[in-house]
């Protein structure tokens, strides 16, 4: 923290806040001072993109966050968040520096306004979009018996975002010392939330069997009734749900107030800041005002002569160095039976992960034995390793919040998405908040894996048999695996989990689960040092004798793909070659520019849509790296996957398509 | 199988290579020194060569083929009974 | 009437199960409610029971197989010699034949594209024209094929050529040999065929070849095989003539792998007796007669059936008086022989020779040696 006149920090290096009123006139005058300087500056031209301050809120943040005592406490706050951030961390400087864009803000210009990273302090600028991260944060310490508690801060504007109830429910049914604090401030950035809550704000707490509390920040008492919930959060080791009635007195962000003149004015003479400093003697809050002015006066120097951020050598992708040796490391010896299937490869991965760390977390849906999850792939894990095999609602959401979260403090979790088709829900946990943490905050790891099956063949229908990767491949920073039964699937599994720290998406098809596990004809392709990751997920190829057509494949389709090379060898009298990719992001482009650059005939098979899809990728970076060979794409169509398979055979790729399409490339 | 069996089957095999360039081998006798008759020429012989390795089941050495083996229906019916008999 | 007992669907998510045990044989009789098969998911083993009573007319699966769920796994009639249907629809793993059988295979398709070849022009066997096909038609054709423009017509060593696998040495044209090349060339890498021929009585050959057969009880005449070897014997002692043209240069084989064609029904081989020159005269009778008998069985070895570095056929059983013989890739000469005329012992030995390498005198010269056997010279 900053030198900050009249302030000591704690053990953990955060200001010590006392409840006597000249300490908290002080500080909630420093918060608003920083808030008017961060206004100047915006007005300066000097603040990069936009800023939320909560002026008129500071006594309501400060009272929450200078509640927490133990070292490993979390704050998630939001968008409205530097009175939570300075109340946190004293970091004065930093924080005027990040508004402003400097080397010297404490997100080194990375997070600006909204994102802020520091020690277990985190905020984001989508409403309500961490509080599933909160319970997974809070599942970690319960987990750790630690006395630690996470707060997750909104909005009331933020009622009427789903996640949040979920979250609400996950934090109750498992106990997770976790406290949602409402900031009710009765505004939704322009729109007044009377009209946008239905029913009563504190019966939500209750109805999810949260303790709940309801103050008022102009209330003297705050402070002290707020220590209090806190406590009761630690102590009971169970969530709680307070709502705060506080005002904001600025707009929204900048130029953004409709309210009327009138209703302002009577916001201002409430004011609970000023009647905490008009309930000081006048000399000792003179004397405060002058030392924090002269305090600001210091933090805006020290801002402004920051130089602009910037990168040394702007960054391509997000993964950093892995201090790892780029050499696939031993992890199947205990997979040993031979002819056994894909399924039960998994199974045994599953079973080693959770043998061979106390860190290992699964959960899904209907894992639970005797049902073992929708495909079997979690069989037997919960009987044997209870406590760390969780089955949870229906909240993909929120379980994947938590799954970050569960990351972030440290373990290492291994989600099950019943149907791959359902990842769409997890979409902004993973879009905007899993991938963001390695991405921006570099010493941040996020070892996650979100295991799904995918694809059709089963006759499912339409939200039941897609094949979603093009759509989350694209997502910058989320790594996506996608073996087959000629891949070491466990081995795949166990790399994901356990030799990878940023989030992992790891598709198994459902017609696979079945097909026994072993190379057959395949062996690894080199790796070309460029590739990322290449070494822990390998792609496989079965080589030919000069191919007449290049196959690249991957997942569902390579049986298929076998069975078209068959076909193309015997009756075509074609020389065929199969690449089997298994990680699709980071894209190989190296290795497979290296060796399918030069073949004379390509052919993508994927089962997902291939408009805007994997092998559009693929073959838009070969043509970049000079292929100059005929190419096909074959995928599904971009239309719904009928049920009834002799309609759903029609739509995907079948091997009758697929020789069809190939042989177009010998017209 | 009997000799005459035998016999039958190379007499018949004999005729269809004969008919092949326009002979008629109808009226060859067991003790006929095949190759001596003109009736069927080399390639015939050796077509009759392959037919009786495959119908009798056997493989021949290349200086097994000869007249004293089987020279004619006589003898090549004999060595077929030798070489399965012995 | 028959009724399909259908492999079970155990778990929803199961779509092969494992046949585990086949109780009944086809023949017994099950009363509803017998157990008849086991199958197994990953997650159990369950029984299947019959669902009525009746015989067991045939079992479509085997124990330790793995089978698709809903597939029939066996039929059960209500008498013991009811017909089983036949499966209706065709076994869905199976790739189904296409409909462009009459098409190019898709390599012959890339060949023709490659070499600039209309399909028109390659004879096939069979009902698609193959890469053999093509691949027969381009040695046919002295090498490779087409796409030839007018500007290379005069470099004929702006192609880069293959060495041929047997082995020999490379040494340059002279400056009559370049000439000749130069000369007759009309395509940059086909072999320049020409012919010539010459009469000459056969009898002091058929004298040779009965006596050889007398002594050593041969079934077939060895004539051919005798005038075949004496051909082998010519070229080790004439190498000149046991050579090709690689990119513009004169390549001299260190052996003799003499090429003989055999017909056997509609298919035409090039036999070849490798490294015949390193046999005496019955070693090599053998060998062709071993190679022949494996084309006649249709079962010849890769190694019987190329590389050929000198060629000799025959159409003395067809009785035609002449023939012109296509030259075999990577050779220079194939001699012919043909019947003697109708009653008479004047016969005729013929040759087609590349004219890039070698001239009508050197294969005059090798004809004339050629026309008696090794005796009487």
């Amino acid at each position: 923290m900053d030198r900050i006149p009249g302030f000591d920090a704690d053990v953990a290096g955060r200001p010590l806040i006392g409840l006597e009123p000249e300490n908290l006139y002080a500080y909630g005058d420093l918060i608003r001072r920083t808030e008017q300087l961060i206004l100047t500056q915006f007005g300066r031209g000097l603040v990069s993109g936009t800023t939320h301050t909560c002026l008129g809120q500071e006594l309501c943040q400060m009272s929450v966050v200078r509640a927490l005592t133990h070292p490993q406490d979390v704050v998630l706050s939001n968008h409205r968040n530097h009175g939570h951030f300075l109340s946190y961390s004293g970091e004065f400087t930093g924080l005027v520096a990040e508004v402003m864009g400097r080397e010297a803000g404490v997100c080194g210009g990375h997070g600006g306004s909204q994102h802020l990273a520091y020690r277990h302090f985190h905020s984001n600028g989508v409403q309500g979009g961490m509080s599933g991260i909160g319970v997974g944060l809070g599942l970690a310490r319960k987990l750790d018996d630690s006395e630690s508690i996470v707060v997750v801060i909104l909005g009331d504007g933020t009622l009427g975002q789903g996640l949040l109830y979920e979250s609400m429910n996950l934090a109750s049914i498992w106990d997770t010392p976790v406290l949602f604090v409402v900031e009710n401030n009765g505004i939704a950035q322009t729109t007044d939330t009377t009209g946008t809550i239905g029913g009563s704000i504190d019966a939500r707490g209750k109805a999810f069997g949260l303790s709940a509390w309801h103050f008022d920040d102009a209330d003297p008492q705050l402070f002290v009734q707020v220590e209090q919930a806190v406590k009761e959060v630690r102590h009971n080791h169970r969530p709680g749900f307070l709502v705060i009635d506080t005002k904001r007195l600025g707009p929204h962000s900048k130029g953004d107030d409709l309210r009327l003149e009138s209703e302002k004015q009577a916001i201002s003479q409430r004011d609970p800041l000023i009647a905490l400093g008009q309930r000081l003697p006048e000399q000792t809050r003179l004397a405060i005002e002058e030392l924090n002015q002269a305090f600001i006066r210091e933090v805006e120097a020290a801002a402004t002569a920051s130089p602009e951020a910037g990168f040394a050598d702007p960054p391509r992708h997000i993964f950093s160095g892995t201090d790892k040796e780029p050499e696939c490391p031993e992890t199947t010896s205990f997979v040993t039976g031979q002819g056994e299937n894909v399924r039960t490869h998994l199974n045994r991965a599953l079973h080693h992960l959770l043998e061979s760390s106390d860190k290992t977390i699964v959960l899904g849906e209907d894992l639970h034995d005797p049902y073992g999850g929708a495909f079997k792939v979690t069989a037997g894990l919960s009987s044997k390793f209870s406590g760390r095999v969780l089955s949870t609602p229906i909240s993909e959401a929120g379980i994947t919040g938590v799954t970050i979260g569960l990351a972030v403090a440290g373990f290492r979790p291994v989600m099950e998405v019943m149907f791959a088709d359902f990842l769409t829900l997890c979409m902004d946990q993973l879009y905007n908040h899993a991938v963001k943490f390695p991405g921006i905050f570099r010493d941040v790891d996020v070892p996650l894996v979100i295991r799904a099956p995918s694809g059709g063949g089963r006759g499912y229908g339409p939200t039941h048999s897609q094949s979603p990767e093009n759509i989350f491949t694209s997502i910058p920073g989320l790594t996506v695996v996608f073996g087959s039964h000629r891949h070491d699937v466990a081995g795949l599994l166990v790399n994901a989990t356990n030799e990878w720290r940023y989030p992992v998406l790891f598709l198994e098809h459902k017609l696979l689960y079945a097909q026994i596990q072993g190379p057959g004809e395949f062996v690894p392709l080199d790796t070309h040092a460029d590739d990322l990751a290449a070494h822990l997920f390998p792609t496989l190829i079965k080589r030919c004798n000069g191919p007449d057509v290049t196959i690249l494949t991957y997942g569902g389709m390579l049986p298929l793909v076998e069975k078209v090379a068959g076909y193309l060898e015997k009756e075509e009298e074609l020389e065929v070659e199969i690449v089997v990719p298994a990680l699709l992001s980071p894209l190989p482009k190296a290795s497979l520019i290296a060796h399918v650059g030069d073949s004379p005939r390509l052919a993508i098979v994927e089962e997902a849509h291939d408009d805007y899809g994997v092998g559009a990728e693929i073959l838009a970076s070969l043509m970049e790296a000079g292929f100059a060979g005929r190419a096909v794409r074959i995928g599904t169509p971009p239309v719904p996957i009928s049920s009834a398979r002799s309609l759903e055979s029609q739509i995907l790729p079948s091997e009758e398509r697929i020789i069809n399409e190939i042989l177009r490339l010998f017209e | 199988m009997e000799k005459s069996e035998i016999k039958t089957k190379i007499r018949g095999k004999l005729a269809e290579l004969a008919g092949e360039i326009g002979n008629d081998a109808s009226q060859i006798q067991d003790d006929d020194i095949i190759p001596a008759t003109g009736l069927v020429d080399s390639a015939g012989i050796l077509g009759l060569v392959v037919w009786y390795e495959n119908a009798f089941d056997m493989s021949l050495k290349q200086e097994e083929i000869n007249i004293d083996n089987l020279g004619s229906i006589e003898s090549m019916a004999e060595y077929v009974l030798k070489r399965k008999g012995g | 009437m028959p009724h399909p007992v259908y492999v079970p669907c155990v778990n929803i998510n199961d779509d092969i199960v494992l046949i585990v045990d086949v109780t009944v044989s086809a023949g017994d009789t099950v009363k509803a409610g017998d157990m008849i098969a086991e199958v197994e998911t990953d997650k159990a083993v369950i029984p299947v029971e019959a669902e009525q009573d009746g015989y067991v007319l045939k079992i479509l699966c085997d124990v330790e197989e793995r089978v698709k769920v809903g597939a029939v796994m066996m039929w059960i009639g209500d008498s013991p010699d009811e017909q089983v249907p036949e499966p209706a629809s065709k076994n869905p793993d199976e790739v189904s034949s296409r409909t462009n059988s009459q098409l190019p295979t898709a390599k012959a398709r890339a060949l023709l594209d490659k070499h600039k070849l209309d399909v028109v022009q390659i004879p096939h066997q069979g009902e698609r024209l193959t890469a053999r096909d093509i691949e027969a038609f381009i040695a046919g054709q002295g090498g490779t094929a087409g796409g030839v423009t007018a500007a290379q017509v005069d470099s004929p060593q702006s192609f880069e050529e293959q060495l041929p696998g047997t082995p020999g040495s490379l040494r340059s044209l002279s400056a009559e040999e370049q000439g000749m090349v130069s000369t007759v060339i009309w395509h940059r890498d086909h072999a320049v065929a020409a012919y010539l021929e010459m009469a000459y009585d056969q009898q002091a050959w058929n004298d040779y070849a009965a006596a050889f057969a007398e002594r050593h009880k041969f079934m077939l005449s060895p004539l051919l095989p005798l005038m075949a070897y004496r051909l082998v014997k010519l070229a080790r002692d004439r190498p000149g003539i046991n050579t090709t043209l690689v990119n513009g240069q004169k390549y001299l084989y260190d052996q003799v792998n003499l090429g003989f064609t055999v017909q056997v029904g509609e298919t035409l081989y090039l036999t070849v007796v490798q490294q015949a020159d390193a046999m005496d005269d019955r070693q090599f009778i053998d060998a062709l007669g071993e190679v022949q008998r494996h084309a006649m069985a249709k079962k010849l070895r890769p190694e019987e059936s190329k590389d050929a570095t000198l060629g000799f056929s025959s159409m003395a059983r067809w009785n035609v008086s002449r023939h012109v013989p296509v030259l075999a890739p990577y050779t220079a000469l194939m001699v012919a022989h043909s019947a003697p005329q109708k009653g008479g012992q004047s016969a005729v030995l013929g040759a087609s020779y590349d004219h890039r390498i070698l001239s009508g005198h050197d294969v005059a010269n090798v004809l004339q040696a050629l026309t008696q056997p090794p005796e009487v010279q």
